[in-house]
């Protein structure tokens, strides 16, 4: 905060509401506001893919797995392994269930559900070797989030903020938004956007799809703009009253946050209303924007990167495929292939995808193991290999990192952890990931743990 | 601005650190032990598996025999040598560890080594001392006179009246009572004092304030945390510990009840429900988890909120390598959480999840496995609701004298009855058949059945109940009905601690729970804390042990956290850490006197606040003079009160309470307050609907909400208030617009501010404004104050008269009815004035 601003609008009284600007909304005071060296992004963008997509049926095709495919599963991979719900079931062979091809110069492989995506086959560069180290959901996401774990930590959306701040004024720092359809829809937690130990102004903020997008934006019943604002003008000349009397900064804060309350107000309902959008990029998504979709999230995350939010995750939960893998993937995939490869179009074409670090993936894999037979036969949860991609500034198009096993179970080359993944991130928005902590009941955190973890070099460009 | 401000902005942005250095001799545990923790330890530290060059030192006689330093020369020694060095591979710590030493810390090392390198034992590991004589006053002064700053004036009377309610009730006192205090203070203020805060420790309400915090140390909640979120069952828990602090059950007691009451020879029912302290632990009914895995995380979490709640110790890292800072081992870990293995429980609250012995030897009557085909988290203890039970009882009652009655006054009533039973029976074979209770329907689908005279009167009462009332005796029959509780809620359930069969306890390498290459570890207490006593290898042992006056840490951690309840934060400020990386305290010999006292007087808490809320430091004005916000801008020396924003529940409870919507009962169940809609569509298996509490069950204060842990009231959560899914000592002090948005357009504090303002206009049109400022803030508006809000009210009164319709959808927010025999217009104008003060920095701050 500026003294002298302050001084300057504290002598004042209050210029009419929303004519000052006079902080970053949820950016912060306590934000250490600099990057360690020249950052290659603004901003990320989390396509959460909830559930755990099959990379088996996405982006790492295993032909010897389709030779196998109905035969035992060799034991040799699986002995003493951790399973979910296959514990104590025969395992046998699933070849992947739908066919890839070859695209762009890179001549990626990608599978017949991405027909959209795979037109950014040069943009993207997808990782084949992540591993994690928490097989159900719930554990699995807090892990990716926040690194740990023990839940309580601050999610990395939140460190990120930390660091960096918002650059926007009216809107926050981190916004959340959340699609579901096309498998089972595992519940999720407000966990995985908490600020943890972190100041509160941190936290993500999620946007609902139905009734007021932010929690209590909306006046009162019958109470008009002109009455709230003249409520909120009155408080806060009140404050500043009290404020002489009592000598806190506290209630300097209180003050801005009343105006920028009062802003946020305007800045949401504008955020959501898409009717300046064209129709030619309404059908680049191919939705009706504020249906709840996947792909009408990806508009609204354009238009948070744009409006200067830092961080935006989009949940679609739906890739919890335990049966009917072959279906199910298809059915989730036609809810976010559009969105996913409009929102690339987009950026692009604006000139933001280059500023912008998009990350795509789930909190885990799944098996080359069928979990039932026939058409109902499915896969179950998998954490010793699974695929992300990623795009946007500082991304190499057209890298595919890592490789697996024959039979995509394990890692044979180049394995990288959610560490890694995280340290990567942190290093594209200009923050060292070891030197980026916060002390906490005498200790030094980072979102990237105690153990070592590196930056992925071999995709950055 | 005023110059202070500026000033605090402007120091506030320099180290404070220096504040407490630099003033007398230099002290290893206050000035040097934080430098070698926070900077070296890390690799030259109590953990052998990431200690560099063989070289520990946190141990005086290890570091001088590796010839780290030599004792009064600084400039023979190689850690003087070393953190001077311009060398890059050289410097310590070397730069890849992202630590610095700043130049007044290598100064405090030169000169503390050319003092002779005096080592002494860690400050919050010592038995605590008092020396006779010394008060709260005297040894906060000793320390203000070396700065020369002295106490700050007492706070005015009204305000000090304000934050003893807050502090001690968290409730505000009404108008009568700001007179009545006002009155005695002029004539004897410190009697005015004393005979208050006897009046709030008496009250019921001092339960409810001082169970805010501890529900947060033992992360209790209503649902499970993990995946699915489902409810459990732990009211009556919240319950015993508001019962507790009311009637002062001594704080070791307290430990011993929650860790182990169901240990203690012939328990009583409140012991048992006591220990269900050990069922408020998360837990996962997640599909494919596996039972051993979520074992390990309970017993690490048992771990982590015992440690950190009672002993304030971050036992947490030494669950996967002995801890870098503290001399906790892993095995101190795993021996630790041996001591709960004997809790009967899953991991897996799934069908492959198995108790370690079948539960079925161990339910009685009182004691189920489930409650319904979600909620089987067993046991559960099963306590009779006897005001349920009597009250259902008394209406059967009276409903069976008025169905005489009724047969009686109306000659119709029997054929009416029976060609209902003919009717309903053939609309049962119909596709449109009415949906009934289970019960009704298989009476109605048998033959015959009202044969029976017990089935008959079964039926008897559905049918006057559901049909239309002919006669008054039904239709009062109607409404006892209706005011009859539902059989579920004859009992309260409790998930509760049964020992059973311990299960074996390894010390799991890096945590790992697959790996069972460990060694099985007993029961025993951190090593260096019980010097390798045998305690003994039950919970009641550990309870027992914590619990116990020579425990150097329980006592000094308790009264810590109830100082920073009366002066916003712990005189050391790491609440919930008192080991090497802990805050040294800023009044070390005020915290131990403290302690001393507190179990002198048999660990009696209400003891405790009185002796801290008859002082002198206590009572001062929170306004910072001139000297003191220049010296001292975070206030550790206590040079004036602080400025507090109310935990997130006494913001609703205060709101409530001024208006008087405020239900006062204590206990119960847990309740929904208002809530956006759409907030738990997340939730899945089952999905989850929220009904928002009726009648005055609506009205409870904060700390009844139903703790949602995924997520948490909107409300509760932008004020600060954790989820508790771990032990929280602390809670953030963020300043965010959420909260501004919240007491905006949240519709309890709208409702609460119409049915305020209703209230002031019912008892005259004259004065409301300060009525309405007495009512809020205990105090009159000043000329400037009151202009803005006149202004404010005929800007309103306007706007409401044009828009009739606006002003009746501004009226109709909440449950609470409002009066019609006030004109419209001017109620809404009144109530935008109270919304405009309860949303004041004032309203929500305790000064």
């Amino acid at each position: 905060m500026n003294p002298i601003t302050r001084r300057t609008f504290l002598s004042h009284g209050l210029a009419g509401i929303g004519s000052v600007a006079l902080s970053r909304l949820f950016a912060a005071d306590s934000s250490l506001a600099i990057p360690h060296y020249k950052p290659k992004v603004k901003r990320v963008i989390h396509l959460c893919m909830a559930g755990g997509p099959s990379h088996l049926e996405c982006f790492d095709y295993k032909a010897e797995l389709e030779k196998l495919h109905g035969q035992a599963m060799p034991e040799s991979f699986t002995k003493g392994q951790q399973l979910a719900q296959l514990q104590g079931k025969a395992l046998k062979c699933m070849g992947p269930q739908w066919k890839f091809k070859k695209h762009g110069e890179s001549q990626m492989e990608i599978s017949e559900i991405f027909p959209h995506i795979a037109k950014h086959a040069d943009d993207i560069a997808v990782i084949r070797s992540m591993h994690t180290e928490q097989i159900n959901h719930d554990p699995a996401h807090t892990f990716m989030n926040t690194g740990s774990i023990i839940p309580g930590r601050p999610s990395m959306g939140s460190w990120v903020l930390y660091g960096l701040g918002s650059e926007s004024q009216n809107l926050p720092g981190y916004v959340v938004l959340t699609s579901a359809g096309g498998g089972q829809g595992q519940p999720i937690s407000s966990r995985q956007w908490s600020n943890g130990f972190l100041p509160g102004h941190l936290q993500g903020v999620e946007f609902q799809s139905a009734g007021a997008p932010v929690h209590y934006v909306q006046n009162p019943l019958g109470i008009s703009h002109a009455s709230q604002s003249d409520v909120i003008n009155t408080i806060n000349r009140m404050n500043s009253i009290q404020s002489g009397r009592t000598e806190h900064p506290d209630i300097a804060t209180r003050i801005e946050q009343y105006e920028l309350a009062f802003r946020m107000q305007t800045a949401v309902p504008e955020l959501m209303d898409t009717q300046g959008e064209t129709q030619k990029t309404l059908d680049l998504y191919g939705c009706t924007p504020g249906d709840g979709s996947f792909a009408s999230n990806c508009l609204l995350a354009r238009r948070l990167a744009e409006r200067g939010t830092r961080f935006i995750q989009l949940y679609h939960r739906g890739w919890d495929h335990h049966g009917a893998v072959k279906k199910g993937t298809q059915n989730t995939a036609q809810l976010v292939d559009q969105g996913t490869s409009a929102l690339l179009t987009d950026l692009k074409q604006r000139g933001m995808l280059d500023e912008t670090l998009i990350i795509w993936g789930g909190e885990f894999g799944r098996t080359p193991m069928a979990q039932g037979s026939g058409e109902k036969a499915g896969r179950d949860h998998h954490i010793k290999a699974f695929s992300i991609f990623l795009a946007g500034g500082g991304i190499k198009g057209g890298t595919t990192y890592g490789e697996t096993d024959d039979l995509g179970y394990g890692i044979a080359h180049n394995p990288v952890s959610v560490h890694d993944l995280h340290a990567t991130m942190l290093h594209l928005l200009g923050l060292q990931h070891d030197a980026h902590t916060f002390k906490d009941q005498g200790l030094d955190f980072k979102l990237t743990g105690v153990e070592p973890c590196q930056v992925i070099k071999d995709i950055l460009s | 601005m005023s110059k202070n401000l500026q000033t605090y902005l402007v120091s506030s942005l320099a180290l404070t650190s220096s504040l407490l250095i630099a003033d007398d001799e230099i002290r290893y545990g206050r000035d040097i032990r934080p430098i070698l923790s926070d900077k070296c330890f890390f690799c030259h530290g109590p953990d052998p598996e990431t200690r560099e060059e063989g070289l520990r030192l946190d141990l005086r006689e290890d570091a001088i025999k590796d010839k780290a330093f030599v004792p009064g020369h600084p400039e023979k020694s190689a850690l003087i040598k070393l953190i001077n060095a311009h060398d890059k591979d050289k410097v310590m710590p070397p730069p890849q560890s992202h630590k610095k030493l700043t130049q007044e810390e290598k100064q405090l090392l030169h000169d503390w080594i050319k003092a002779g390198a005096d080592y002494e034992p860690h400050w919050a590991y010592q038995p605590p001392k008092q020396i006779q004589g010394d008060t709260i006053d005297r040894l906060v002064e000793k320390h203000l006179k070396k700065k020369n700053l002295t106490h700050a004036a007492p706070a005015p009377a009204h305000t000090l009246l304000r934050r003893l309610h807050f502090d001690i009730t968290g409730l505000p006192p009404s108008s009568a009572e700001v007179t009545a205090f006002l009155e005695a203070y002029k004539n004897a203020p410190q009697q005015a004092v004393k005979t208050t805060a006897d009046k709030l420790l008496a009250s019921p309400h001092y339960g409810e304030r001082m169970a805010v915090n501890w529900l947060d140390a033992v992360r209790y909640a209503d649902t499970v945390g993990y995946h699915g979120d489902q409810n459990t069952e732990v009211s009556l828990f919240r319950d015993y510990v508001i019962h507790s602090f009311n009637k002062d059950l001594p704080y070791n007691q307290f430990i011993i009840e929650q860790i182990a009451g169901d240990l203690i020879p012939n328990p009583t029912i409140q012991q048992r429900i006591a220990s269900s302290y050990n069922r408020l632990g998360q837990m996962s009914q997640e599909g494919g988890i596996q039972d051993k895995e979520y074992i390990a995380k309970y017993q690490a979490e048992r771990v982590r909120t015992t440690s950190a709640a009672f002993l304030g110790s971050t036992m947490a890292c030494a669950e996967c390598h002995d801890h870098k800072f503290d001399p906790f081992s892993a095995k101190d870990f795993y021996s630790f959480a041996a001591y709960f293995s004997d809790i009967l429980e899953k991991g897996a609250w799934t069908g492959d999840g198995k108790y370690q012995e079948d539960i079925k030897q161990h339910l009685k009557p009182n004691i189920v496995a489930s409650i319904n085909s979600r909620e089987r988290y067993g046991p559960y203890l099963k306590i009779p609701n006897h005001d349920v039970i009597a009250q259902s009882k008394r209406i059967e009652s009276d409903i069976k004298v008025l169905q005489a009655a009724h047969l009686k006054a109306l000659p119709t009533a029997e054929n009416d009855f029976a060609s209902w039973l003919t009717g309903s029976r053939k609309k049962s074979k119909t596709k449109a058949k009415p949906k009934l209770p289970a019960g009704i329907t298989q009476l109605i689908n048998t033959p015959n059945s009202e044969a029976d005279p017990a089935n008959q009167a079964i039926l008897f009462s559905h049918f006057l109940i559901t049909t239309q009332a002919k006669s008054p005796q039904q239709k009062k029959i109607q409404t006892l009905a209706a005011q009859k509780p539902q059989a579920s809620e004859e009992y309260r359930h409790i998930l509760t601690t049964l020992s059973a069969k311990r299960r074996t306890v390894r010390l799991l390498p890096r945590g790992d729970w697959t790996d069972e290459s460990g060694p099985i570890v007993q029961p025993a207490p951190p090593e260096f804390l019980s010097h390798g006593n045998n305690i003994g290898t039950t919970r009641l042992d550990l309870a027992k042990w914590i619990a116990s006056e020579e425990n150097p840490l329980t006592a000094r951690v308790f009264v810590n956290r109830v100082w920073a309840q009366f002066f916003g934060s712990g005189l050391s400020t790491s609440s919930g850490d008192f080991g090497y990386q802990g805050e040294y305290p800023s009044h070390p010999e005020l915290l131990d006197w403290l302690a001393v006292e507190f179990v002198k007087n048999n660990w009696s808490i209400k003891q405790l606040i009185r002796t801290i809320v008859l002082s002198k430091t206590y009572q001062q004005t929170s306004t910072p003079g001139g000297e003191s916000i220049q010296k001292d801008p975070d206030n550790r020396l206590l040079a004036r009160q602080t400025q507090l924003r109310l935990p997130a529940e006494l913001i609703r409870d205060n709101a409530l309470s001024i208006s008087g919507l405020l239900t006062k009962d204590i206990g119960g169940p847990s309740v929904r307050p208002y809530q956006p809609a759409g907030y738990y569509r997340h939730l899945n298996f089952p999905r989850r609907t929220y009904d928002a509490s009726n009648g005055k069950d609506q009205y409870r204060r904060g700390l009844y909400t139903h703790w949602q842990r995924t997520f948490l009231h909107p409300m509760l959560k932008n004020f600060g208030a954790p989820n508790r899914e771990e032990c929280a000592t602390d809670r953030a002090k963020a300043n965010t617009p959420l909260q501004a948005l919240t007491l905006l357009n949240d519709p309890t504090f709208t409702e609460s501010a119409r049915v305020l303002a209703a209230k002031l206009v019912k008892e005259g049109h004259q004065n409301i404004i300060q009525r309405a400022m007495m009512a809020c803030l205990s105090r009159m508006a000043t000329d400037e104050e009151h202009k803005l809000l006149e202004k404010l009210y005929h800007d309103e009164l306007k706007r409401f008269q044009t828009n009739p319709e606006a002003t009746q959808k501004f009226l109709s927010v909440g449950l609470a009815s409002h009066p019609t025999d006030i004109p419209a217009p001017e109620l809404a104008a009144a109530a935008s004035v109270t919304r405009t003060i309860l949303n004041l920095h004032e309203t929500i701050t305790r000064y």
